[in-house]
C-alpha cells in the first residue's frame, strides 16, 4: 500500500531526489532485582526526501504519509538544496545515473510478540538467577527487539524494501568482592531477527548463564592486568570492535575526505600479510550476516566493500557523492537511522577475515601476556588510535590462561597494531547488539577470529 | 504556546480511562528543526525536519505499562493508549509505581524564536573564515549548527497540566590539525544557546581547543609510567563525574544496592571544596526542564562542601528505597574554585593536561583507565609538550577525595556550569 503511495513519483522526480518511507519499532523489557523498571514499546514513522542539486543537498522530514505531506517533503527539500546554491552556486552535474532496479531484504512481514510474551520470558530468566545464585549482590535483565523497515524511490528509477529486525537478552550480575568492591559481568543473547526468531523456551538460556556466574565468580577474586605494551590475544568481540572502530571509521571516505589517516594509506601495507578486512553487503561465509543491506537508502545494489587484503589497504566505504569524487565504485553504504535522517557514509557488517589457527594454540603460544574477551565500550580517531574498555579478560601465563581480571583498558594505533598480529584463528564470531555513533545512532555488524597480537592496556 | 496539545493529551486520558487505566500521564509535543551542515570543510547539507511525539504511561492499579510514537491523529493515539493498557495488563503490581500527585496548571514560556537560517549560514561562513585565518592548519570536518523550536505538554490524572514552549540554538564543531602527514587527533566542541547573537569562535572552550590543536602535531608518547596529577578541562571533568553520579547516587544504583555511596548519606565522599548540584534553573542553564518527574522542578544540592547530601531519585525509586525523591537530576553545577588556570598548572609538579578522555566506563567500585587525548605533559608547573598514546588510569572515588585544586572559570555549555580541576594518585603510562 505504501509502495502505492510512492510509485506514482517516480516518474516525476528529477535531478537527484530520493523519496523514503520509513518505519522504526522497538518494544522492551527490564527487570532490576526483579522490579519491572522498564515495560514498554514505541514507534517511529515518516516521509523524508533528499535532493541534490548544483553540489548541494537539500532534506525534508514529516511524520504524515499522505499525497499532501510526500508534496510537501519534496518542496521543503527542493527548497532547502536551493538555499544553499543560492548562496554557494559552483553548479556540479548531477550524479552519474545508476541503473534503475529493485531489491528486496528477504524478511518482509513485522512478527511482532506481544508485551506480555516479552515480559513472562525476562521474569522466567530473572526467577532463575534470583534462585539458583541468591548470594548476588544485583541482577538486571532486559529484553529488547527492535527493527527498521524502509521503502524508498529514487530519481534514477530504482525502488527498494528492506526490514531489519534483531532482538538481545541481557543479563549483567554483580557480586561483591572480599575487599567490599562491586564486581560486575554482562552478557548478550540472541541476534538477527524478531523475538519468536530467537527466543523459544527460556530454559535454553539457563547452560549459558551458569557459565556467565562462574565466569563472574572468577572475576570477583581477579587481579588487575598490569599497564604496559603486553602480547595478548583478542578474542572475536574485540576483533569485531577492532574492526568497527579503529579500522573501519577511518576508511569512511567522508571521513578520508575530513583528514582520516587512511587516505595517504590506500595501495600501502597497513597489516600483517594474514590480515583481510572486509565489510560485508549481507552475506559472509555462505550465511546472511547480522546487517543484511540488499540496497543502501541512494539506492545503489549492495556489494562487498574490500577494505583490506592481505595486508594492504584496498579501498574505502562510500556514498554516490564520495565515490564519484575518488573514482571508486559506490557499494552500498548509504544508510540513514530514523525517517528523519539523511543517509550517511556507514558499516554494515565489518569483519577481520579468519585465519588458520586454533585458539588453544595460540594461548599455548604465549609466555606471558592475556587474552581480552568482553568489551563494554570503544572509541578511536582518525588517526586509528583506539581504546577499548574490557571488562572479561584472562591471564596467560606459560601457554596457560590463569587468573581472571578486573576491568582494564586497552589501546594503540591500529594501523601500527595490526602490524604484529601473528596469529588469526579459524572461526569468527558476529556482535550486533550495540548501535554505532556518527550523527546519528545506527545498527551495524561487527565480527571476526581471534587475533594474536601486541596492544597497550592501562592499570595499575 | 501549543495550546491545541492539551486535546490531544486530555483525549488520550479519556481514552486510557476508558481502556481500564487507574491512573495515566501524557507528554505530547510538536517541533521543527533547520540544520546547516558543513562536511570537510565543505558546506552540504541543509535539513529541515518537522515532528511530533506522544508518549504515554498506563497504570493498572500498580501494574506499569508504556508506549510512544511520533504522530498524533486520533488512530494513532488509539493504537497507543491500547498498547500502553496491554503492558500494563501483562506487568506486576508494584506500589512504588505512581502517578505524581497533581499540582494544579502550570505555563513555562522560555522564549521561542523563529528559526533564521540566514543567520545559522552567516555564522558559520563567519566561523569558517576566521578559523582560516587564524588557524590554518585546522581542518574543521564537520561543523553543524541547527535551530530547534518546540512545544510540549504534560497532563496526568491527577490534575496536572504543564505547557513549555521553547527554541535554541545548537552548535557542534569537530576539527583535527594537519600538516604535511602529520595529523592530530580529531577534537570537538559545541554548546547550546538562545541564540545566534555570539559569533562561534567567540565561544571560550572551542576558542581554547582550537587555539591548541597546532601544538598537538609534535605529540608524543610519556616516557615509562608514573603517578602524578592530573589536571581535567571542564569537559572531562563533567564526564568524570558524571560517570561517579551515575553509579553512585541514580537510582539503579541505590535500588540494586551496588552504589559504593549507598550508606554514605551525610557522609564526607569527597574534599570538602566540592559542592555539586543538579539545576535546571540555573541562569546559564539554556531551557532546563521545568517539570521533573510531573512535579515542578528546582535546585537539587547532591555534595555540598564534600558531604553527600542526596541521591538522584526519581519518584519510583524514592518510593522504592523509602528515600527521598530529587526535585532535580540534570543539568550538573559545580561550584568553582579560586585557581585561574594557569594557577592551576603552576601547583602541578608532573601530569597531564587532559582535554578529552578515551576510556572504558567506571567499574562500579569507581576504577577507571583510558587514552588521555588531546592532552598535555605538564612538568615542573609549566605545559612541555602534547601526549600521544598516553594512558590514565586510578580510582574516580578516591580521585574525588584527591582534589588538589579547583579552577575559578566555570564552562558554561548551555546544560552545565563546569570549572577546571586537578587531581592527585592519577597513574600515567606510556611506552
Amino acid at each position: 500500500m505504501l509502495m502505492d503511495l510512492l510509485a506514482p513519483y517516480k516518474p516525476r522526480i528529477s535531478g537527484h531526489t530520493e523519496l523514503r518511507f520509513q518505519r522504526n519499532g522497538a518494544r522492551g523489557v527490564g527487570l532490576l532485582k526483579g522490579n519491572i523498571v522498564n515495560n514498554s514499546s514505541s514507534e517511529s514513522s515518516g516521509l523524508s526526501a533528499r535532493v541534490y542539486k548544483g553540489g548541494f543537498w537539500g532534506f525534508a522530514s514529516g511524520s504524515e504519509y499522505d499525497a499532501k505531506a510526500v508534496e510537501a517533503v519534496l518542496a521543503a527539500a527542493e527548497r532547502n538544496a536551493s538555499f544553499l546554491n543560492e548562496r554557494l552556486g559552483s553548479p556540479k552535474p548531477p550524479f552519474k545515473a545508476l541503473a534503475g532496479g529493485s531489491a528486496s531484504s528477504k524478511v518482509t512481514e513485522v512478527t511482532d510478540s506481544e508485551q506480555k510474551v516479552f515480559l513472562d520470558f525476562a521474569k522466567e530468566v530473572d526467577g532463575y538467577i534470583a534462585k539458583k545464585y541468591p548470594g548476588l549482590t544485583s541482577r538486571s535483565v532486559s529484553l529488547r527487539s527492535d527493527y527498521i523497515e524502509k521503502l524508498f524511490i529514487t530519481s534514477d528509477g530504482a525502488d527498494g524494501y528492506s526490514l531489519i529486525p534483531r532482538t538481545f537478552l541481557y543479563v549483567d550480575m554483580t557480586a561483591m568482592a572480599d575487599d567490599g568492591s562491586p564486581i560486575d559481568l554482562y552478557e548478550v543473547f540472541g541476534g538477527a531477527g524478531f523475538f519468536a526468531d530467537r527466543f523459544g523456551d527460556p530454559a535454553g538460556l539457563f547452560a549459558g548463564i551458569d557459565a556467565h556466574h562462574e565466569k563472574l565468580m572468577r572475576k570477583r577474586e581477579g587481579v588487575f592486568a598490569e599497564a604496559g605494551s603486553h602480547e595478548v590475544i583478542l578474542d572475536a568481540k574485540l576483533a569485531g570492535i577492532l574492526a568497527h572502530e579503529a579500522i573501519g571509521h577511518t576508511v569512511e571516505a567522508d571521513l578520508v575526505m575530513g583528514g582520516s589517516v587512511a587516505g595517504p594509506y590506500h595501495g600501502k601495507l597497513v597489516a600483517s600479510e594474514m590480515v583481510g578486512l572486509v565489510d560485508f553487503a549481507n552475506t559472509a561465509m555462505g550465511a546472511e550476516t547480522p546487517q543484511p543491506i540488499y540496497v543502501d537508502d541512494e539506492g545503489t545494489l549492495a556489494e562487498d566493500a574490500v577494505i583490506i587484503k592481505d595486508g594492504v589497504l584496498t579501498g574505502f566505504m562510500h556514498n554516490r557523492e564520495t565515490a564519484e569524487h575518488f573514482g571508486h565504485k559506490p557499494e552500498g553504504n548509504a544508510r540513514a537511522y530514523a525517517f528523519s535522517d539523511e543517509p550517511l557514509i556507514r558499516m554494515r557488517n565489518t569483519a577481520i577475515l579468519p585465519g588458520e589457527s586454533k585458539v588453544g594454540d595460540m594461548i599455548a603460544s604465549i609466555d606471558d601476556g592475556y587474552y581480552f574477551i568482553q568489551w563494554n565500550n570503544g572509541q578511536a580517531d582518525l588517526t586509528s588510535e583506539f581504546m577499548f574498555g574490557v571488562v572479561e579478560g584472562y591471564e596467560i601465563r606459560k601457554g596457560r590462561l590463569g587468573r581472571a581480571l578486573r576491568n582494564t583498558t586497552i589501546s594503540g594505533v591500529a594501523f601500527d597494531m595490526l602490524k604484529t598480529v601473528t596469529m588469526l584463528s579459524d572461526d569468527m564470531d558476529w556482535t550486533s547488539n550495540g548501535m554505532c555513533g556518527k550523527k546519528q545512532p545506527l545498527p551495524t555488524g561487527m565480527g571476526g577470529p581471534a587475533v594474536k597480537c601486541r596492544v597497550n592496556i592501562g592499570g595499575r | 504556546m501549543g495550546h491545541e496539545l492539551y486535546e490531544t493529551a486530555e483525549y488520550a486520558l479519556r481514552e486510557l480511562r476508558a481502556k481500564g487505566a487507574d491512573g495515566a500521564e501524557v507528554r505530547v509535543s510538536r517541533g521543527a528543526m533547520d540544520e546547516l551542515n558543513l562536511d570537510a570543510g565543505k558546506f552540504s547539507l541543509m535539513r529541515t525536519t518537522f515532528s511530533s511525539s506522544i508518549s504515554v504511561r498506563a497504570l493498572i492499579g500498580s501494574r506499569k505499562g508504556t508506549h510512544s510514537t511520533n504522530r498524533l491523529d486520533r488512530g494513532t493515539v488509539d493504537a497507543a493508549v491500547a498498547a500502553a493498557v496491554e503492558a500494563a495488563a501483562s506487568s506486576d503490581p508494584d506500589e512504588a509505581e505512581v502517578i505524581s500527585a497533581g499540582i494544579g496548571g502550570h505555563e513555562f514560556d522560555l522564549g521561542k524564536a523563529p528559526s533564521e537560517p540566514g543567520l545559522i549560514y552567516d555564522r558559520m561562513d563567519g566561523f569558517m573564515k576566521a578559523v582560516k585565518e587564524g588557524y590554518p592548519l585546522t581542518d574543521v570536518m564537520q561543523f553543524i549548527v541547527c535551530h530547534n523550536g518546540w512545544d510540549a505538554a504534560y497532563a496526568n490524572t491527577n490534575g496536572t497540566r504543564a505547557m513549555t514552549a521553547a527554541s535554541q540554538y545548537n552548535v557542534s564543531v569537530t576539527f583535527s590539525t594537519r600538516d604535511g602527514d602529520r595529523t592530530t587527533s580529531m577534537n570537538g566542541s559545541g554548546y547550546t544557546a538562545k541564540d545566534l547573537g555570539m559569533e562561534i569562535l567567540s565561544y571560550p572552550e572551542l576558542r581554547r581547543l582550537i587555539a591548541g590543536s597546532a601544538a598537538e602535531l609534535d605529540a608524543r608518547p610519556v616516557e615509562g609510567k608514573f603517578t602524578g596529577s592530573l589536571l581535567c578541562s571542564p569537559e572531562c571533568f563533567g564526564e568524570f563525574l558524571g560517570e561517579v553520579l551515575g553509579n553512585c547516587v541514580g537510582g539503579g544504583s541505590i535500588i540494586s544496592g551496588t552504589s559504593p555511596w549507598k550508606d554514605s548519606l551525610g557522609a564526607e565522599v569527597a574534599d570538602r571544596r566540592l559542592s555539586v548540584s543538579f539545576d535546571p534553573l540555573h541562569a546559564r542553564v539554556v531551557n532546563g526542564s521545568r517539570m521533573q518527574d510531573g512535579y515542578l522542578a528546582a535546585r537539587q544540592e547532591i555534595i555540598s562542601g564534600g558531604v553527600l547530601k542526596a541521591f538522584a531519585l526519581n519518584e519510583y525509586a524514592a518510593l522504592k528505597t523509602g528515600l527521598t525523591r530529587a526535585s532535580a537530576t540534570d543539568c550538573m553545577v559545580i561550584e568553582p574554585g579560586d585557581l585561574t588556570l594557569d594557577g592551576l598548572i603552576a601547583g602541578i609538579d608532573r601530569g597531564i593536561l587532559i582535554n578529552r578522555f578515551s576510556g572504558g566506563s567506571m567499574a562500579p567500585n569507581g576504577d577507571f583507565s583510558g587514552v588521555a587525548k588531546n592532552s598535555f605533559l605538564i612538568e615542573g608547573g609549566k605545559v612541555v609538550g602534547a601526549v600521544a598514546e598516553t594512558m590514565v588510569s586510578g580510582n574516580m572515588l578516591e580521585m574525588l577525595k584527591n582534589l588538589k585544586g579547583l579552577g575559578s572559570e566555570q564552562d558554561f555549555g548551555g546544560g552545565s556550569a563546569i570549572p577546571w580541576a586537578s587531581f592527585d594518585g592519577i597513574v600515567i603510562s606510556g611506552k
